[in-house]
């Protein structure tokens, strides 16, 4: 069975959809890429996941954790797993530190929660924790407020932080959006130094199929609440079989060939409150056809592994549906 | 670009340094945000700026518009240097040069329909007739895409592109010749990107002008662009063609950039700098790129390279052993990934 | 932080030349103190005589500096009432102010910020707009009207407290509720507005992630973040709080210094009122410091470079 195994979520603000239902499976020691554009829920499935949206959110479906429902979980069944089982990082990593407090002292919470550490060998820990991630003099940084850091150096911080748990899973949403291009390449190569020393799962929420495909094996495209495509990462830029991932891969610039118009998707994202009626990407989708604004789309096995909720795509021959990947 | 060809815009070692001062009895720093930087961009052309945050890349831009003046170096435009800020030729070059910024929501005024701030300039330079106005207005809005009826909206009921699409039928509202764009895309999700730079090259393409494009996207870059130069720390360190400079990087800098590129399908190796993005306020002497450059000779600590054509193939590269006057240095910080 | 101490010092410092400076300039500029209060129609002779005994006939920038050098020693001149020393008859009414002021700034404290937190955690329930509209009407309503409807219910129409005076402790209860009750809803609603901001950063989110309980997440990140902006207003509170209690004296008949203010303005005994607003601005000079050391203490980023201006 799934490390974590997410079956038919929802959520909702008031009346407007966030995530319409969502299937989705991790397995143990995976790097699966989650791929989409703002607002696609992305992130807010994971927040859910995990119980961290306001309580205004209408959560709804299923989440495993290695079989223990988290949806509805109490505190105490939630808590241990925060940081402990499932650790997540953020965007914006100079306002995801907690400005008031010395960056050492923040590490060392999350040793004291899940491990037990104080005192001394927390103290030991933290300057071994910020030495992994690679902060050059961890002994005096363990003592720096988060603004007397940059950037990259306070999103190691925050990947220190999220292993301090041991976590057997990192949830990582757009870790690298707000880092330049060669602080990215760093915190990436971070990222994947870390999973081959510990063997802990890895989720990476991005925007850039480009960032996603170079880190994780299988990929899983949303959009407007649902995902639409999921498949091994090869598989995704060999044969795209939804229309969307399709404009993704176009609307990003080639790095070589000759230079010609890109095949970009009309249009913008519906809001949550005015979803079409059919499959949400109808009105943007080329290949529309007059069933897509009536049926909303199952997701169908275009190849082994590799499914598309796209009444268009044409389902293999002789792929068979995994039921625990079923899609919409 | 013909040598009798005048270029649209020349600017000529820039520089322009900031003072700050720390607390209320700190001490002053200087910054010095650009730093001898020469460009020239012809009509029809795009120069692409290239670099990440603090290099300079939109001080460069400012003062190629003439909205800040530089400490040192002339820029002209048309041939005549830039007149004094706030003087009435300054003024009048103001139609002639627009800018687009990087948030289309904070650029525009929340409380108008755009239709009335696309309209402004043309009011502005008393362009015009208002039924002219009008006109101009309407086929403005349609060369970018734009619907009759977006006019009347305010910019909360626009969408990000179409917020993006106003910002530049503004600036493209007084047909200017040379345009600015300020990492007019950075903003914007992926599928409305590819939208505004199909945009602005079609619009290049058609109305001939010249275009300033600054960003930290190397791929952007080489979508719209004609040429590209790299900004680091304040200094140009590498010129030439898009594909050059993806394809064969001279400058150790431009090879960890266009290494660091996400790319799907990637099996070459990266090149991983270590440590971060430089201080300007607390510049590096000689070379500012050795203290994270892979192939620091003794030189480069030293003596400041100039931008000049490469001997063997002319490439116009800021680098001592790019320029094959030094042998690369150590290898100890390169780390291969 | 010594850096910061010293520049904050410096700060006050200046503020103090620059009050006393006012002071001299608006006692001088409100006519000539010799005929104001000897009377349009006290003889020249006397006038005169009154002009060299306070030294209102020496040039005006002697004039400044011995006010400095008066004020430095603590010689503020007599009250031209009954000859005795300014400076000690506001002293001694000072005690009896903050006995009002004291209280009431623990009433605004204790129970402005914890109503301000508790709303801010139970946004948009019940208690939250009960206490939104305690603190919207304590802050709209003038502390006048408040005192005397207290006065009407409590001493009217109950009959269980004094209206006036100062015979007992009971007497001091409905001038510091009148006085506690603004100043709390002033800072209930600017807690709660500073909390609110707080609990949607993304560091209280990181903090939940982490695995931190909810009672946790609050005490040990959000609290002492929000503690920064309301830490200004209890400053500028402060203030408020003497000039209320000008009002409040005058309405309870309560002998502070408030009420000595009004008596002797319309008395125009000038070396009393000179000593007062002395008094009341640089109490309120050292209310600033005292903010800016506690926004030191509270915000590192204070000590590395200077406050954002404050409106």
């Amino acid at each position: 069975m799934a490390f974590v195994q997410i079956r038919d979520m929802s959520v909702a603000f008031g009346s407007a959809p966030a995530l319409r239902g969502i299937s989705l499976s991790v397995e143990r020691g995976e790097a699966l890429g989650l791929v989409g554009e703002s607002g696609c829920g992305k992130s807010i499935t994971w927040l859910a996941a995990l119980g961290l949206l306001p309580r205004s959110a209408k959560v709804g479906g299923s989440v495993l954790l290695d079989g223990v429902e988290l949806i509805g979980a109490s505190p105490s069944v939630l808590e241990p797993v925060r940081g402990g089982r499932i650790a997540m990082i953020f965007q914006d990593p100079a306002s995801s530190l907690n400005p008031v407090h010395r960056i050492g002292h923040q590490i060392a919470e999350a040793l004291a929660l899940h491990r037990g550490l104080t005192g001394a060998p927390a103290r030991a820990e933290v300057i071994r924790l910020l030495d992994q991630v690679g902060i050059p003099d961890a002994k005096t940084r363990a003592n720096a407020y988060p603004h007397e850091l940059s950037g990259g150096q306070n999103q190691r911080v925050m990947i220190a932080m999220a292993l301090a748990g041991e976590p057997e899973l990192l949830v990582a949403d757009e870790p690298t959006t707000a880092l330049d291009v060669t602080i990215q390449a760093q915190i990436l190569d971070l990222l994947g130094t870390i999973r081959r020393d510990t063997s802990m799962g890895l989720v990476l929420i991005s925007h850039d199929l480009g960032v996603v495909s170079e880190t994780c094996s299988r990929i899983a495209v949303m959009y407007a609440g649902r995902i639409v495509e999921q498949a091994e990462s090869a598989a995704i830029f060999a044969n795209p079989s939804h229309p969307y991932t399709r404009g993704l891969l176009g609307a990003m610039p080639p790095i070589s060939g000759p230079r010609q118009k890109l095949v970009s998707i009309p249009g913008s994202v519906p809001e949550a409150s005015r979803m079409p009626q059919g499959c949400a990407f109808a009105p943007r989708c080329s290949e529309a056809i007059a069933d897509c604004t009536r049926v909303d789309p199952a997701a169908v096995t275009v190849e082994a592994n590799h499914l598309a909720a796209c009444i268009r795509a044409t389902p293999a021959k002789t792929g068979t549906r995994t039921p625990e990947r079923v899609l919409a | 670009m013909t040598a009798s060809q005048m270029p649209l815009l020349s600017a000529q070692d820039l520089a322009r340094t900031y003072s700050i001062r720390r607390g209320m009895a700190g001490r002053v720093t200087n910054v010095r945000a650009v730093d001898g930087v020469t460009l020239t961009i012809a009509r029809g052309e795009t120069l692409g700026l290239v670099g990440e945050s603090g290099c300079g890349k939109s001080t460069t831009a400012r003062l190629v518009l003439g909205i800040e003046r530089p400490d040192e170096g002339q820029v002209r435009f048309d041939g005549a240097p830039m007149p004094g800020s706030g003087s009435p030729g300054w003024a009048a070059l103001r139609k002639r040069m627009q800018l687009v910024f990087q948030d289309p929501l904070s650029a525009l005024d929340r409380r108008l329909p755009v239709g009335l701030q696309i309209r402004e300039p043309l009011e502005i330079h008393r362009m015009g007739t208002p039924a002219e106005q009008n006109a101009r207005v309407a086929e403005v809005m349609e060369e970018v895409g734009l619907q009759p009826h977006h006019a009347d909206r305010h910019p909360h009921a626009l969408s990000g592109g179409q917020r993006q699409r106003a910002v530049i039928a503004r600036a493209l509202v007084t047909q200017p010749d040379l345009l600015v764009c300020d990492e007019p895309i950075s903003a914007l999700d992926v599928s409305i990107q590819a939208q505004v730079m199909n945009l602005l090259v079609e619009l290049q393409e058609r109305l001939g002008m010249g275009m300033l494009f600054v960003s930290h996207d190397l791929r952007a870059v080489r979508q719209i662009s004609h040429r590209v130069a790299v900004m680091y720390l304040g200094r140009i360190v590498e010129e030439g063609a898009p594909d050059e400079i993806l394809h064969a990087p001279a400058h150790p800098y431009s090879q960890a950039l266009v290494s660091a590129i996400p790319h799907p399908g990637k099996t070459a190796r990266r090149i991983v700098l270590q440590g971060d993005p430089p201080n300007p306020a607390d510049r590096p002497p000689g070379c500012a790129f050795h203290p994270r450059c892979p192939v620091t000779a003794m030189r480069c600590r030293t003596e400041t390279p100039l931008l000049k054509p490469r001997p063997s193939d002319g490439r116009r590269v800021a680098c001592h052993v790019a320029q094959g006057e030094v042998a690369p240095g150590h290898v100890g910080q390169l780390e291969l990934s | 932080m010594l850096h910061y101490l010293g520049t904050r010092l410096l700060r006050a410092t200046v503020s103090v030349v620059m009050v006393v400076t006012f002071v001299f300039i608006v006692l001088r500029m409100s006519g000539d103190p010799a005929v104001v209060i000897m009377g349009a129609d006290a003889p020249p002779e006397a006038v005169d005589a009154f002009r060299t005994a306070w030294g209102l006939d020496q040039p005006i920038w002697v004039q400044y500096l011995s006010f400095f050098k008066a004020i430095f020693s603590g010689d503020l001149g007599q009250s031209m009432r009954d000859g005795r020393d300014a400076v000690a008859v506001v002293l001694e009414r000072v005690p009896s102010t903050l006995a009002l002021t004291v209280p009431a700034f623990l009433l605004n404290v204790g129970i402005g910020i914890p109503a301000g937190v508790y709303a801010a955690l139970h946004r948009n329930t019940a208690i939250d707009r009960f206490v939104m509209v305690m603190a919207v009407t304590g802050f709209a309503m003038p502390s006048f009207i408040l005192a005397m409807l207290l006065v009407l219910v409590f001493s009217v129409n109950l009959g269980w407290l004094p209206s006036a005076g100062q015979d007992s402790w009971l007497n001091a209860i409905l001038p510091i509720v009148t006085m506690g009750f603004g100043g709390a809803a002033l800072l209930a609603r600017f807690t709660r507005s500073a909390m609110l901001e707080v609990l949607g950063q993304s560091y209280i989110r990181t903090a939940s992630a982490k695995g931190l309980s909810w009672s946790a997440v609050v005490w040990r990140h959000a609290l002492q973040n929000a503690a920064i902006p309301t830490v200004t207003i209890i400053g500028f509170m402060l203030g408020g709080l003497v000039a209320g209690a000008v009002v409040v004296e005058s309405v309870f008949s309560w002998p502070g210094v408030g009420r000595l203010l009004v008596v002797s303005v319309s008395n125009r005994d000038l070396a009393v009122v000179q000593a007062i607003v002395l008094m009341i601005a640089l109490t309120m000079v050292a209310a600033n410091f005292v903010v800016d050391i506690l926004y030191g203490l509270l915000d590192p980023k204070m000590q590395s470079q200077t406050r954002p201006a404050r409106a």
